[in-house]
């Protein structure tokens, strides 16, 4: 019998998304199942829907073969379902006992039978030497995610789904991962494994499920599919279907951007790269592959380490000397990062040129802020209806666009984007892309983020790929450079 | 002919109109509904005109000094920051002030009062943002410790002043000359500026302000008009006047709301985030110092206890005025209006003679009525516009922190419970 089976698992979402559409999916005891699919596939909503967080559209789930509505992750839990986050949420002023047994309802508190059991759980996954009493806040990364480890198995759970569990880890931290994961098998537990990085679902898992579009599209042994075949059904489409940009760049174009060992002090990773005149250059990189860090590390946002320069000029190591040697950066978190939510397209537009804007460089002019924000209005068909309109009550697609606008609108030399299409629909980024490839073509250069290799294929001249903090390749784009390609050099297959 | 109507609809324009409606003025609309309903029941209870000259007068200078300190605690509220000191930092000045004046005279008073703000100041703001004490903290150690720091001073008992040493310029009251001929004036020059080849704006416009002046002018013929306050009332009023104009038209107001509003943002288009938030404590410190020495000169004495709980109903003025407590909004004006509210409930108890002993009870409603009434407005206003722009389009996305928390704090929830 199933321990875990769904059947027509549907979720709609109330702002109209479909992340679901129709998933079954049969989880059998002792098994290490790996789920995989591009970003959007349905991953996360697969995962929230199974472990209680939030209830499925339409479907059924069926606990060892009984009918069952959880209704949080408590309900789940006690069922013996559990769930390790991505971002392990622990009590950081807490000890590592208190975290692995906050679930725990028992009334007393270093109770002998509770170290006990700690040991017990610690020694059965090869975690003994975590000290019980340490607080969670001196533990490095690697630590709380073994620490969330023992909590998602506490309760002796017969399913633990794992959603990207390796995601900030080293190798060898990496490597204490896959053992617990064996160890579970071997005892007979079942677990989902959710993961970017094919080399390490190829490695681990017994079976393997695709989602594609909130549809399973290929659902079967581990063995009975070649590495090429997992990467053409993750990605699904024919790559006709977004059009492959080709690259007008002129040989001669003068390069502009030079680095040479840049990254964060705070890593070891660096890289060099040069971006010419006019060039979009693409990063493709999975979560974790240090994408972002790299981005601010060349805006000064985080300490940089290396040797940065513009037109052979060197680059100030803070956002502001950044700002002023050319540089401009769209993060990656409109609404936390790039806007203040309830000021209007024209006064988001405009902080980064303000004192540009400005009598005395003290007094903004208001006309000429509209002005600039009705340039961006008509430039990035932003849909808006007017200027003076709060950017939260935008879509977010067109915050996207005013996020974009603001910097564009800066005048930089080098703007760097992080991840500029995530979150938007197709139509959006279609005009996010025209739009950077035109400033592009009035000599801006420009690096750019994504883990959607479809856009970077439709837009960049170069692609770089970057896997765990490093360079792996350096692409120029034409027709050969394919979208399972990048996937299989980004992700390590 | 619509260029013609544009120019006359500019008249009043846009960001007046919408100044003008409720959900922006609705604290100016509470004060003069409170003021309504009191004029109503002093002339019911045959008390007089509640709205007489004196009166008015009277609950503008009772507002002055609450008034000054509402406005310096919007200016650190805005910067996403709190101020508890304030209130120990001008007794302590004050007390500094008087000893300073009975042996070394005015000005080295003044300067000591304002040396010491200057310190309480600059120590909040480098503790706060420069070591990372949590604002609240900081602000109620150096509240207790300036508190502290009075009694050796004083010997714990009431420090008298020599004399007035300040005279006129922080006492009695001072007359505008006629506003009917200033506005004339000003009209005037206005025309002139108008029809100057520089701005060119066009005879229109420039004939119509003219005509204002000249109107202002017969006015100002056939009667003047003055006003009259007291000299704290219009150091409010001043003070009210510099911080709006900062805050609504200059960029360093631009930068201090974006980084009480998104500190992040703020520091990615390369605005000093540190300055930004260690500014508003050492302005709220001097302005601070300056209430202390105006309330020193208007008593000429200060006792240990002076001034004692004002950083609590400076708050609450802000807080009346809309100011929010997690930064990134609030007006100078609007704090003053909300001390004005609070200090017409005070007057308007004296005068009415009810219980003084309600007072504060209902001081304490019309605070909750005011804060609620703001949070339920808020609450609909992002209902209303949130799920667009906060909700991702996609959902699948790994990347996406808001349906990750959202999805952990379920967790967290479901574990703790």
């Amino acid at each position: 019998m199933s321990l875990l089976s769904c059947a027509g698992l549907q979720k709609t979402f109330p702002n109209g998304t479909v992340a679901l559409r129709g998933v079954d999916l049969e989880i059998e005891p002792g098994e290490i199942r790996a789920l995989v699919g591009a970003n959007g596939a349905g991953k996360s909503t697969m995962i929230k829907i199974v472990s209680g967080a939030v209830p499925p559209s339409a479907g059924e789930l069926r606990w060892k073969g009984r009918p069952v509505t959880w209704h949080s992750p408590r309900d789940a839990n006690r069922d013996g379902l559990s769930t390790l986050h991505q971002h392990v949420e622990l009590v950081s002023t807490l000890s590592i006992e208190d975290n692995v047994f906050l679930r725990d309802a028992g009334l007393w508190r270093n109770s002998r039978a509770r170290r006990r059991r700690f040991v017990e759980l610690a020694d059965s996954v090869g975690l003994a030497h975590l000290d019980p009493g340490k607080p969670v806040s001196e533990l490095a990364v690697a630590e709380r995610q073994m620490v969330g480890m023992l909590q998602a198995l506490e309760g002796d759970p017969q399913l633990i789904i794992m959603d990207e569990p390796t995601a900030a880890l080293a190798g060898h931290e990496r490597a204490l991962v896959f053992d617990v994961v064996r160890r579970l098998k071997e005892a007979g537990r079942a677990v989902v494994y959710v993961s970017h990085l094919l080399d390490e679902v190829r490695d681990l898992s017994d079976t393997i499920t695709v989602l594609r579009d909130g549809r399973v599209v290929w659902d079967g042994r581990n063995s009975d599919i070649s590495d090429a075949e997992l990467v053409r059904e993750i990605v699904g489409r024919d790559v006709s279907e977004l059009d492959h940009y080709d690259s007008v760049l002129r040989a001669d174009a003068p390069v502009v951007v030079r680095a040479a060992d840049v990254g964060a002090r705070a890593e070891t990773n660096r890289v060099s790269l040069e971006v010419r005149a006019g060039e979009v250059v693409g990063i493709a990189g999975l979560l974790g592959s240090g994408r972002s860090t790299l981005l601010r590390s060349m805006f000064g946002d985080v300490k940089r380490v290396g040797e940065l320069r513009i037109l052979d000029k060197p680059v100030g190591r803070t956002p502001a000397a950044a700002m002023r040697s050319g540089v401009a950066l769209v993060p990656e978190d409109r609404v936390a990062e790039g806007l203040v939510s309830d000021w209007s397209i024209a006064a988001n537009t405009s902080l980064p040129s303000l004192a540009r804007l400005s009598r005395g460089r003290v007094l903004p002019k208001r006309r000429a802020e509209r002005e600039l924000a009705e340039t961006a209005v008509r430039a990035l068909g932003i849909r808006a209806q007017s200027t003076a309109t709060p950017v939260n009550s935008l879509s977010g697609g067109n915050a996207q666009k005013v996020l974009l606008a603001k910097w564009l609108l800066s005048k930089p030399a080098l703007l760097l984007l992080d991840e500029p299409t995530q979150g938007v629909d197709v139509g959006a980024k279609a005009e996010i892309r025209a739009c950077i490839k035109d400033s592009a073509s009035d000599g801006l250069s420009v690096i750019v983020v994504s883990s959607e290799f479809d856009q970077l294929l439709a837009m960049c001249d170069r692609i770089l790929v970057l896997r765990r903090g490093a360079i792996v390749a350096d692409l120029p784009n034409n027709r050969e450079v394919t979208e399972p390609l990048l996937m299989a050099l980004a992700s390590g297959l | 002919m619509t260029h013609e109507r544009n120019r006359m609809t500019n008249l009043i324009p846009a960001p007046v109109a919408a100044a003008l409606k409720v959900k922006n003025a609705g604290v100016a609309y509470a004060l003069a509904l409170l003021v309504a309903a009191l004029s109503v029941i002093a002339s019911q209870r045959g008390v007089g005109p509640y709205l007489s000259a004196t009166n008015t007068t009277n609950i503008i200078d009772q507002s002055a000094l609450i008034g000054l300190l509402a406005i310096t605690t919007t200016i650190v509220l805005v910067s996403g920051n709190f101020d508890l000191s304030i209130a120990s930092n001008a007794a302590l000045s004050a007390v500094v002030f008087v000893k300073v004046i009975n042996a070394h005279g005015p000005a080295a008073g003044v300067s000591a009062a304002l040396l010491v703000g200057l310190f309480i100041g600059l120590l909040n703001g480098v503790l706060v943002q420069l070591v990372g004490i949590n604002a609240f903290i900081v602000t109620l150690a150096t509240l207790t410790a300036a508190r502290g720091a009075m009694l050796p001073l004083t010997n714990s008992q009431t420090v008298q002043a020599v004399g007035n040493p300040l005279g006129s310029w922080t006492n009695g009251e001072w007359t505008t000359p006629d506003l009917f001929m200033v506005g004339a004036v000003l009209a005037f020059l206005a025309a002139a500026v108008l029809v100057s080849p520089a701005l060119g704006r066009g005879l229109p416009l420039a004939a119509f302000v003219a005509g204002l002046g000249a109107m202002s002018l017969l006015a100002s013929t056939v009667g003047g008009w003055t006003i009259t306050l007291t000299r704290p009332s219009w150091y409010m009023l001043g003070l009210a006047a510099v911080v709006g104009f900062v805050f609504t038209w200059t960029i360093v107001g631009r930068r201090l709301f974006a980084v009480g509003g998104n500190a992040v943002a703020a520091r990615l288009v390369g605005i000093s985030v540190t300055r930004y938030k260690i500014a508003p404590f050492v302005v709220s410190g001097v302005v601070s110092s300056f209430v202390g020495v105006l309330f020193a000169s208007r008593l000429g004495a200060v006792n240990p206890e002076a001034m004692s709980g004002w950083e609590l109903t400076a708050i609450a003025a802000a807080i009346l005025g809309g100011t929010s407590l997690f930064g990134g909004s609030g007006s100078a004006f609007k704090s003053v209006v909300g001390a004005l509210i609070l200090a017409v409930l005070t007057n308007g108890f004296n005068i009415l003679n009810v219980g003084s002993e309600w007072q504060q009870l209902v001081q304490g409603a019309v605070i909750l009525t005011a804060a609620g009434t703001y949070t339920v407005a808020a609450r609909r206003a992002s209902r209303h516009t949130a799920p667009a722009a906060l909700v991702p389009e996609t959902t699948g996305s790994q990347n996406n922190l808001g349906v990750d928390a959202r999805a952990a704090e379920t967790v967290m929830e479901g574990s703790v419970r």
